[in-house]
């Protein structure tokens, strides 16, 4: 009795979609797949960017409220995840994003049909079909002081309302 | 959690039987009928609108609500992108009820219940 929501990725230079995401690791290398256990972070670089969108299907009636938000932005000593929503796509890299830190209260976004990229992004949606929410596009920033191994696992939550 | 609803000429809309599936949209769900009042032409006016959550109904008597008003059911959900529990759909809550407007003060007025 309410829509369906799959996690999106977008990789490389063109944006390439990998779709139903499960995991959302901060790694040295822009892709969806390998481990992030062997593409690690160097102590004073970044990771690369990531972004993420949520995808809705199924039938519903309006979607509005898109929310994202990090349960911790500091991991490890060290260590801050930045984050920020976007509707236009820069090739990942391991240049600082100049976002801020991630937001522990949540980020507002909006939603589009067809690709989470692009103008006329609307709070309230009621078209119908399948839709994006906005793209949520996080990197780890390092200092020198990093601490080696695993961070503390932080957890992303995105939420919604629906009718 | 599921809709209800029974018109006046005792046609009863039920969102679990449909599947969640607009009579008049496929790409639609069951308040999207409800909310556009799209069965009235054929079976007259809602007498009532109930939800069924967790073996409780709650039930509005739709023949004593202003007559312009518009029927909520707002859910709010969060899920989880990464971690333990990633990709578990949780409910936050549910707004139950109705909006109109005001007739005087041109103000939308909502009469709704926050179930959790």
């Amino acid at each position: 009795m309410s829509t369906t929501v799959t996690f999106t990725e977008f990789n490389g230079a063109s944006a390439t979609p990998t779709t139903n995401r499960t995991e959302m690791n901060l790694k040295s290398i822009d892709d969806s797949t390998s481990s992030y256990q062997v593409n690690t972070i160097v102590a004073n670089s970044n990771s690369f960017t990531k972004y993420q969108a949520p995808l809705h299907s199924g039938t519903y009636n309006t979607l509005n409220g898109a929310t994202f938000k990090i349960s911790s932005n500091t991991p490890g000593t060290g260590i801050t995840i930045t984050g920020s929503l976007q509707s236009t796509y820069v090739t990942p890299s391991q240049v600082a994003s100049g976002d801020s830190a991630m937001s522990l209260v949540g980020l507002v976004g909006t939603f589009r049909a067809t690709s989470p990229f692009g103008t006329g992004g609307v709070a309230g949606y009621t078209a119908g079909g399948n839709v994006y929410a906005s793209a949520l596009r996080l990197q780890m920033q390092t200092t020198s002081s990093a601490s080696t191994g695993d961070t503390s696992p932080v957890t992303i939550t995105y939420m919604w309302s629906e009718s | 959690m599921y809709l209800e609803v029974e018109f006046s000429d005792g046609f009863i809309l039920n969102q679990l039987k449909q599947n969640d599936i607009s009579l008049f949209d496929a790409s639609r769900n069951t308040f999207y009928d409800i909310v556009n009042k799209l069965c009235e032409l054929e079976h007259g006016k809602m007498k009532r609108l109930s939800l069924f959550k967790d073996s409780r109904e709650y039930s509005i008597d739709w023949t004593v609500v202003p007559s312009d008003a518009k029927p909520v059911c707002l859910k709010t959900f969060s899920m989880d992108i990464n971690g333990i529990d990633a990709h578990v759909k949780k409910m936050v809550n549910v707004e139950f009820g109705y909006e109109y407007v005001d007739v005087k003060t041109k103000k939308i007025i909502r009469s709704v219940e926050v179930i959790s």
